[in-house]
């Protein structure tokens, strides 16, 4: 059954970030596929979730985990076939599941045809499609985003003698996006997946596209000339799309991206994403308020992408010194979960498996202004291993139940892509979807819950935020408001019981009833609003006339 | 009668607002609008240099001024907080300030925020003096005593040039080192820090002691001299104290000081009346100032103009004070004309022999701290002019012979000690 198409309808989607390679494997070769994603649709229509973003699954050498793509117009055969990949399709639209699929815009793997053919000569027609120079001392000044691997952004071709450009790994030279040849292909990739059925992309490194010298070769007008092509023709040729950016910047930089409402639809907000973590360990609102009152006001057809944790390192880059080493000593004081200026940690162990944190973290990503994005596998608290190198330990085999190889796959164990979690705490024994599934009160019936009761308004998606400043800093109170309808969020931050009163003379008549109870408060009078929160508890109020 | 609360109503809500905080600097302030906000300023700079991640809050107790102060040192945190370009730290910061009519001497205001640090439950409380400017890696170094060292109470220890604080040189500090047997440089603690241990022991002990005691800090220092709490020293340098305030009358200041050290001395005789000799304190001294010193700000000579009147007129109130051996030395200092002498062990025994009767009280006890400042004015004229021109290191070791003087006289302090009045 498709559902005809709703204008803007990733504002008001929970979106579920999942690796086809860990998710489910249906021929017990150790790597997921299409197949096996296809089986678990129920149980992502379940969930409540709108719309799933896969991670790549194109032709590649894995020297990225797939982010290195060799081939755009084909799917890894370890994950299935196109016709594999249509059925994934139709079966996820009959649910009322969208998909979208990475685009990984700004660089190819060096095993990609069209640089094994730029490579092999000065004078080969693709020669332009990449960025090469003599020396490796153009665009000097401009920072290294893989510290730890990476020593420059230029890296010697043997062949052709040049050196090339890359921003990311050595082995994923940049496109060179002043190229319209470029541009072109590239619209043509969208336009091939778009015509199989995808919902839209989730657009990797953006920021990157267009080196200029003298810049930071990050954020530079041209690139948004690019943007604005690939946009302009999406909106020429399909309806209900979403392009959803990956540019890690401070929320002022990143709002360019969404140009008039010609550009992106969706971009994350980093930089909120550790301050959430900050105001928890901290037990103090400030992080969270002073980026979200920086945060400019975007297109009204756009949207904030906020998560709590994804495929990558929780990412330090958007913060300063002073919160970055703080961070680290807090969240990741064994150095070897530190990685390329971020932490390579799951939701749960950053939160020392604590059910009470993770709940009000949730709450937050569900409450605060955005469309929330749920990384695999933190609906039921995985865990992670940070000896898996690189960012593999938060993208290990998702655990759906007690058995052999947690349900994933029938393989042998050392078959795997990755090895499963199997220690006392959050190996896939403990921690599984069938397990959770019998128990009435697991970590992910709870989640359930909570995205039901998010979408029971769409304050949440589309609302207002007007913080309030109650003189009690661990607590985290605003108002979400849209036509007429206001709901009120507190969050006790702190890990101990708290008082705090609210101003809310402004509401004063207002009955509050909690969301999730249905519980009635007393009606809001004209002194301050008292409430007591248990640690770490939180609130969700609709405000009613009654 | 039960006392009020010291916490008044608004000052519980904004306690309440801020919760639990590891460290808190107290400011008790009247009319210090001049010097307040550079206070504030210093607090700002050394939470954010030497303590960012500490949970922090400074707290005014005003006494009611009518200059503006407790809007000076809002305005001094805020502007801290809002400086372009400067980040804003990663925690909320608190400056609450509380007005207390009334409280106009810093002991009653200490009173105020140790209750205040006890109920928001502070590891580490820094008291400064709002007639003087501390740098902050000065506050910083009070606060590390507690946090670094284990100290419950974190004393200063001041360069003082020759014949700086004769009060405290010879008066104070050898009695409490006498008496405690711990040889504490600044007993009045101008600024210190407490932790919260200490701060809960003031405040409830506080309850009991009496108005007298309560003048200065010297009550909070009996209270860690005389429990089981580690003591701390630690150098600040010179003392800065802002010129131009209005000062109290030495005979007032006396009175105060005088009249709290015998108080706290007799409140706390349990403690010490088994002690002898005496330890020092672990933690940095200061050093003398072997600078070029200034000129003392008293003429030694002026002040023993009238000694010999004094003693002559005050005879029969000495008589009842002193013992007979101290009277006769006392007249015979006193007899010769222009006499600039007053020995170490007369003046050690003038000491004891009135904190014993303090202790007795042979009389009213403000007469008896009254009486004894012509003397104290005869003995710092003599220590000036035997010490003109000396070097500070000199005059360090005239004040460490001062001390041993009346570690000497302990026996008899203690003998005395039992006699009735």
């Amino acid at each position: 059954m498709s559902t005809p198409p709703v204008p803007g309808w990733y504002k008001d989607a929970v979106f579920y970030q999942l690796h086809v390679k860990t998710f489910c494997d249906s021929d017990n070769d150790g790597v997921g596929d299409f197949r096996g994603l296809t089986t678990k649709l129920d149980y992502l229509r379940d969930l409540g979730v709108d719309c799933l973003w896969l991670l790549p699954t194109f032709p590649s050498p894995f020297r990225d985990d797939g982010y290195d793509i060799a081939d755009y117009y084909a799917i890894h055969p370890g994950y299935g076939t196109l016709e594999d990949f249509r059925a994934f399709l139709d079966a996820a639209h009959a649910r009322g599941l969208k998909v979208i699929t990475e685009l990984v815009t700004n660089h190819t793997s060096d095993r990609h045809p069209w640089f094994q053919e730029a490579r092999s000569s000065r004078d080969n027609p693709r020669r332009d499609w990449y960025v090469w120079s003599d020396t490796d001392d153009k665009y000097d000044g401009v920072r290294i985003i893989f510290l730890d691997t990476e020593p420059s952004n230029w890296a010697w071709d043997p062949v052709s003698k040049q050196y090339y450009w890359h921003r990311f790994f050595s082995h994923q030279p940049d496109l060179n996006y002043d190229n319209p040849a470029v541009r072109e292909e590239m619209w043509n990739v969208m336009k091939y997946w778009l015509d199989m059925g995808v919902d839209g992309f989730r657009v990797d490194a953006v920021p990157y596209l267009i080196e200029r010298e003298g810049t930071s070769c990050e954020n530079l007008p041209e690139t948004h000339d690019v943007l604005k092509f690939l946009r302009g023709k999406l909106d020429e040729h399909f309806d209900n799309k979403v392009l959803l950016a990956e540019a890690n910047q401070w929320p002022e930089d990143v709002r360019p991206y969404f140009g008039d409402g010609d550009e992106f639809h969706m971009a994350f907000h980093f930089p909120l994403m550790p301050r959430m973590f900050m105001a928890l360990r901290l037990e103090d609102r400030k992080p969270i308020v002073e980026i979200l009152e920086r945060t400019p006001v975007i297109p009204d057809a756009c949207q904030w992408g906020i998560f709590l944790r994804n495929h990558d390192e929780l990412t330090l880059e958007m913060v300063t010194a002073e919160e970055r080493d703080y961070m680290y000593d807090e969240y990741a004081r064994d150095p070897v979960a530190r990685l390329n200026l971020g932490i390579r940690r799951r939701l749960a162990p950053l939160l020392d498996g604590d059910r009470r944190r993770i709940e009000l973290m949730n709450g937050l990503l569900m409450s605060l202004p955005g469309s929330p994005i749920i990384h695999y596998g933190d609906e039921i608290g995985m865990g992670d291993n940070i000896y898996l190198g690189d960012r593999n330990g938060v993208r290990t085999p998702m655990q759906w139940n007690g058995g052999w190889n947690a349900g994933f796959s029938g393989a042998d164990p050392e078959r795997l892509a990755f090895a499963m979690i199997s220690n006392a705490v959050y190996g896939y024994q403990a921690v599984n979807v069938a397990a959770q599934e019998r128990t009435e009160h697991s970590l992910l019936n709870w989640m359930r819950r909570l995205i039901r009761v998010r979408k029971s308004s769409r304050v949440f998606s589309r609302g207002s935020l007007q913080f309030l400043s109650p003189k009690n800093h661990r607590v985290l109170a605003y108002i979400r408001a849209l036509d007429g309808e206001q709901v009120l969020v507190v969050n006790n931050l702190a890990g101990s019981v708290q008082a705090v009163e609210l101003d809310l003379k402004a509401l004063q008549g207002l009955v509050p009833i909690e969301m999730f109870g249905h519980s009635v408060f007393p009606r809001i009078g004209e002194w301050p609003y008292l409430l007591t929160l248990g640690p770490y508890h939180f609130y969700w109020f609709r405000l009613r006339r009654v | 009668m039960a006392e009020p609360s010291l916490i008044p109503d608004d000052l519980l809500r904004q306690i309440i607002g801020v919760g639990q905080v590891d460290l808190l600097i107290g400011l008790t302030t009247y009319q210090h609008a001049t010097t307040a906000g550079d206070v504030a300023a210093a607090v700002r700079a050394c939470w954010r240099t030497h303590f960012p991640r500490l949970r922090t809050a400074l707290l005014n107790v005003d006494g009611g001024s009518s200059d503006g102060t407790p809007l000076v040192v809002q305005h001094a945190w805020d502007d801290g907080t809002r400086t372009a370009g400067v980040p804003s730290g990663l925690r909320t910061t608190h400056c609450i300030t509380s007005v207390v009519p009334e409280i106009t001497d810093p002991g009653r205001g200490t009173r105020v925020l140790l209750a205040a640090g006890d109920l928001l439950q502070a590891g580490t409380i820094v008291v400064l003096d709002a007639d003087a400017l501390l740098a902050p890696g000065g506050i910083a170094a009070l606060a590390a005593g507690v946090r670094d060292h284990g100290a419950d109470l974190v004393a200063p220890v001041y360069t003082r040039p020759a014949g700086d604080g004769l009060l405290v040189t010879q008066l104070v500090r050898p009695l409490v080192r006498a008496a405690f047997a711990r040889r504490l440089q600044e007993p009045l603690l101008p600024e210190f820090a407490c932790s919260g241990r200490l701060a809960a022991q003031c405040t409830q002990a506080a309850w009991t002691a009496n108005a007298a005691e309560r003048g200065t800090h010297f009550w909070i220092a009996a209270q860690a001299l005389s429990g089981a709490f580690a003591l701390h020293q630690c150098a600040l340098g010179p003392r800065n104290v802002v010129a131009g305030r209005a000062r109290q009358s030495l005979q007032e200041l006396f009175g105060l000081v005088v009249g709290s050290v015998f108080a706290g001395l007799d409140a706390h005789s349990d403690a010490w009346l088994g002690r002898s000799g005496s330890e020092p304190i672990a933690g940095s001294t200061a050093g003398p100032d072997e600078g070029p010193q200034a000129e003392p700000p008293s003429d030694g000579s002026r002040l023993l103009q009238s000694f010999a009147q004094d003693v002559a007129n005050l005879t029969e109130i000495l008589r009842t004070i002193l013992g007979p051996d101290t009277l006769a030395g006392l007249l015979a200092a006193s007899a010769e004309p222009g006499s600039a002498e007053f020995p170490d062990p007369l003046w050690a025994a003038t000491l004891a022999d009135f904190l014993t009767a303090y202790h007795r009280a042979v009389m009213r006890r403000t007469h008896i701290a009254q009486a004894l400042l012509p003397l104290y004015m005869a003995r710092s004229g003599a220590f000036l002019l035997a010490h003109r021109g000396s070097t500070a290191g000199a005059v360090e070791e005239a004040d460490e012979t001062l001390g041993a003087c009346l570690e000497e006289l302990k026996p008899r302090i203690v003998e005395r000690w039992a006699q009735p009045a």
